[in-house]
């Protein structure tokens, strides 16, 4: 199977701290289940957004879990080149920006005019509008308040965690399942943007 | 703000299973949770480092060199926050 795996800079396992080689086949440390080799579908990407993406080849048996995947081998056949500074850049500004769509969606179906808002191009421009919206309440205070702060975090170039919150914002609006569906919107802007 | 997604941490409760995390104890499920906490969580994140790096270094102590006194004291404190 062909998958996919975030790694910190220098092939670094995030939570490990283990260091792949490239094109070498690793074994899972133990078979208890959970401590198999770990990758992503694409579905998956959102979950665990790193600074490196490859492109990993499992063998053996391939669990499939919720938001992961876990084999017995794993081999980094590629690093995905289009997934480098400026791609996660704009991976943040994608998150913050939808948790701005969403803010203009609540704010809409209460009655708040928010053109201003709708219409912001940059990460600035759209906090500057956001502060200067008059007071709010109940939903729409919420969803103002996602959108500032995945705002903030995209502009601290934080996009594991600007986009994670624009996926919290859908479940404020859209409900529980609100959370799968920005994170399948995720997945698929990372894959167009980054060709897999 | 509430807690808009269940079955994720909070802040609070990663606090909680840090040291499980460490020695391995959590189920899969936990585990997978925590991990994707600190994906987006920098704070956590950054005392996940810390805790590790407390550890590291509290490892390469022998005790030697401390004093009777000191070790009395810490061992007051240490029971202390046990209670």
């Amino acid at each position: 199977m062909i998958a996919y795996k975030f790694l910190a800079a220098g092939r670094t396992g995030p939570f490990t701290g283990y260091v792949w080689p490239e094109r070498q086949w690793v074994d899972a440390p133990s078979s208890r289940e959970g401590a198999g080799v770990h990758a992503c579908r694409i579905a998956d990407l959102p979950f665990w957004i790193d600074h490196e993406l490859w492109q990993i080849e499992l063998a053996g048996p391939v669990v499939e879990r919720e938001t992961q995947v876990e084999a017995r081998r794993g081999r980094l056949a590629g690093r995905v080149g289009s997934w480098d500074a400026r791609a996660l850049a704009e991976f943040a500004v994608h998150g913050a920006l939808r948790a701005r769509d969403l803010a203009v969606l609540a704010l809409g179906d209460a009655g708040i005019r928010s053109d201003a808002l709708a219409r912001a191009v940059t990460l600035q421009e759209t906090r500057v509008v956001l502060e200067s919206l008059p007071a709010l309440s109940g939903v729409p205070a919420e969803m103002a308040a996602y959108a500032r702060e995945a705002c903030t975090r995209a502009l601290d170039g934080a996009a594991a965690s600007a986009t994670h919150m624009a996926a919290v914002a859908a479940v404020a609006l859209l409900g529980p399942t609100g959370f799968a569906a920005e994170r399948s919107i995720q997945s698929r802007w990372i894959a167009e943007r980054c060709g897999l | 703000m509430t807690r808009r997604v269940p079955e994720e941490l909070t802040c609070a409760e990663m606090v909680r299973l840090v040291t499980d995390f460490l020695e391995d104890a959590l189920s899969l499920e936990d585990r997978t949770h925590f991990e994707q906490h600190l994906v987006f969580c920098k704070g956590c994140a950054a005392y996940v480092r810390q805790m590790r790096k407390t550890i590291e270094a509290s490892s390469a102590l022998k005790g030697e060199g401390l004093s009777a006194e000191a070790q009395a004291e810490l061992l007051r404190l240490f029971k202390g926050t046990c209670k």
